[in-house]
């Protein structure tokens, strides 16, 4: 997937506002990249912008060589995935965890056992269990129901998954455990992530490139090849190596 | 002063969420309390100011406020203490923004209620806060829906601020703020801690955030402490703890996969 020169123009009283400005970027498959920024730096909407939620101003999405214009066509959509920081505001409440699941398989015209089988097969490799089931997600404890939500994502592999945010609000303990279930159903689906944080600790650990995001533009890109940081990416470097040494001592 | 002495709370009669906790809170001291979700963190904020769901029921033990039990004061006496003297932050503090009012408004009724400030005045007031919270005054008339999920944060907490408590409790100040904002927001409560003496309680997953912030750090387990630390001591002991210190993922040079 490849994002040529994307902008978002929003009015802020009367104004011209840029959430984001000519951005450029790709995504091989397969790939775990990273979008790494401040808040307000326009992560968001460059993920909203990629999966087709929210339309670009200006620029060309591509996926696989070939244009795709908002709003997304319904072969196109399964495609794209998006998991929600909160993961509260995207599931519903009237669906216990194996239809929350199954839902987008139904939607998709998947006979029904079929549906069943590949629902779960998802819950269980997102590491829940039998036990989950039948019960509500504001049943489950957050790091539990964005597990839910990582599976319902997946369980139309996707060839891209944009993650926004996903472990901010759980303990270190957890976030490092759903980044790890990420990271194994990416390797066998061969799906590519989108992995939007501002903790850029994570994102090192995990991502295979990562492209620094402020005030709505790239600021900087991090890969084994490429080293190129502007002032604010650099800072945030250095910010977090030095809080990193806080724990150290 | 605010003493917590042998806590214990429970859901629906069993499951403990909180058990046999004690400790005190002094005016200008901070006390961090860390622990995975689920270990009753929340649960302990909620019975510090009385709002612990129906079905949660302090069992044992006693919450002294200036050396009186909480649970004497009358709903009314109590609800005057809220915000004007002990203010709280809740987790989701961008849920508690009014969509309807422009940032500044928000933060200025803070102060026109407990202060008995005017609108100019606690307007003005507002302005200041939103600039010591490391917001740009630009932003001050935007509406919440404008505004970034960290943004959102700092204004609940300038919002907070405002009506000068002596005592905040803080939820999970730190979720959804990026590295930076942390860091300022640190170095904010500590400034507040200095200038004001206001008396913290922080609830949060961020070690080294607490760690900048706290004199002390309890961490909880199932609603059981399973260590207290205070600064300058030596390190933590607790297998808790450790597994805290290892998942804190690390950047060095070598290691972006």
């Amino acid at each position: 997937m490849e994002a040529r020169d994307i902008s978002r123009v929003f009015m802020k009283s009367g104004k011209n506002f840029y959430a984001i400005e000519n951005v450029n970027l790709f995504i091989r498959s397969g790939e775990f990249l990273g979008l790494v920024g401040p808040s307000g730096s326009g992560k968001t909407t460059i993920g909203r912008i990629l999966v087709g939620l929210l339309p670009a101003t200006r620029g060309k999405i591509l996926l696989e060589g070939n244009e795709i214009c908002f709003p997304f066509s319904k072969k196109v959509r399964p495609m794209l995935q998006l998991v929600f920081q909160e993961p509260a505001s995207s599931l519903s409440p009237r669906l216990n965890i194996l239809d929350l699941v199954r839902e987008p398989l139904i939607l998709n015209r998947f006979p029904a056992d079929k549906s069943k089988d590949m629902a779960l097969k998802l819950i269980y490799e997102v590491g829940l269990g039998e036990e989950h089931l039948n019960r509500y997600y504001w049943e489950l404890s957050g790091g539990e129901s964005q597990r839910v939500a990582l599976a319902r994502a997946m369980v139309l592999r996707p060839k891209i998954v944009v993650l926004d945010e996903v472990s901010s609000g759980l303990d270190p303990i957890t976030a490092i455990e759903i980044s790890n279930s990420v990271k194994k159903l990416s390797g066998r689906y061969g799906t590519s992530i989108i992995f939007i944080t501002h903790d850029l600790g994570l994102a090192w650990s995990y991502c295979e490139r990562i492209l620094f995001i402020s005030h709505g533009k790239i600021s900087g890109e991090i890969s084994e090849k490429e080293k190129r940081l502007s002032p604010q990416a650099r800072k945030m470097v250095e910010v977090t190596i030095k809080r990193q040494s806080i724990l150290s001592s | 002063m605010f003493e917590v002495k042998n806590l214990e709370v429970r859901y629906r009669d069993q499951i403990p969420a909180l058990q046999n906790l004690s400790f005190s809170l002094r005016k200008g001291e901070a006390i961090g309390v860390v622990g995975r979700s689920g270990a009753g963190k929340t649960t302990l904020l909620k019975a510090l100011v009385r709002t612990l769901p129906r079905d949660a029921k302090v069992n044992k033990g006693e919450i002294l406020y200036r050396d009186k039990s909480i649970f004497k004061f009358s709903e009314r006496e109590f609800n005057r203490l809220r915000g004007k003297a002990i203010g709280m932050l809740p987790q989701n503090a961008q849920a508690s923004l009014n969509p309807f009012l422009k940032i500044r408004k928000f933060i200025a009724e803070g102060s026109r209620r407990h202060q008995g400030m005017g609108w100019k005045q606690a307007k003005a007031e507002a302005l200041k806060l939103i600039e010591l919270v490391g917001l740009e005054s630009a932003w001050s008339s935007a509406y919440p829906a404008q505004l970034s999920g960290g943004m959102r944060t700092r204004t609940v907490l300038a919002a907070l601020l405002v009506c000068g408590a002596d005592y905040i409790l803080l939820d999970e100040p730190t979720s959804g703020l990026d590295i930076i904002a942390q860091v300022s927001l640190a170095e904010l409560l500590n400034k507040i801690r200095k200038i004001e003496g206001v008396g913290m309680l922080i609830v949060s997953h961020e070690l080294p955030f607490v760690w900048q912030v706290c004199d002390k750090i309890i961490m909880l387990e199932r609603g059981k402490v399973v260590e207290e630390i205070e600064r300058g001591h030596p390190g933590f002991q607790s297998k808790l703890a450790r597994e805290f210190l290892e998942s804190v993922p690390r950047i060095n040079d070598g290691n972006l996969k």
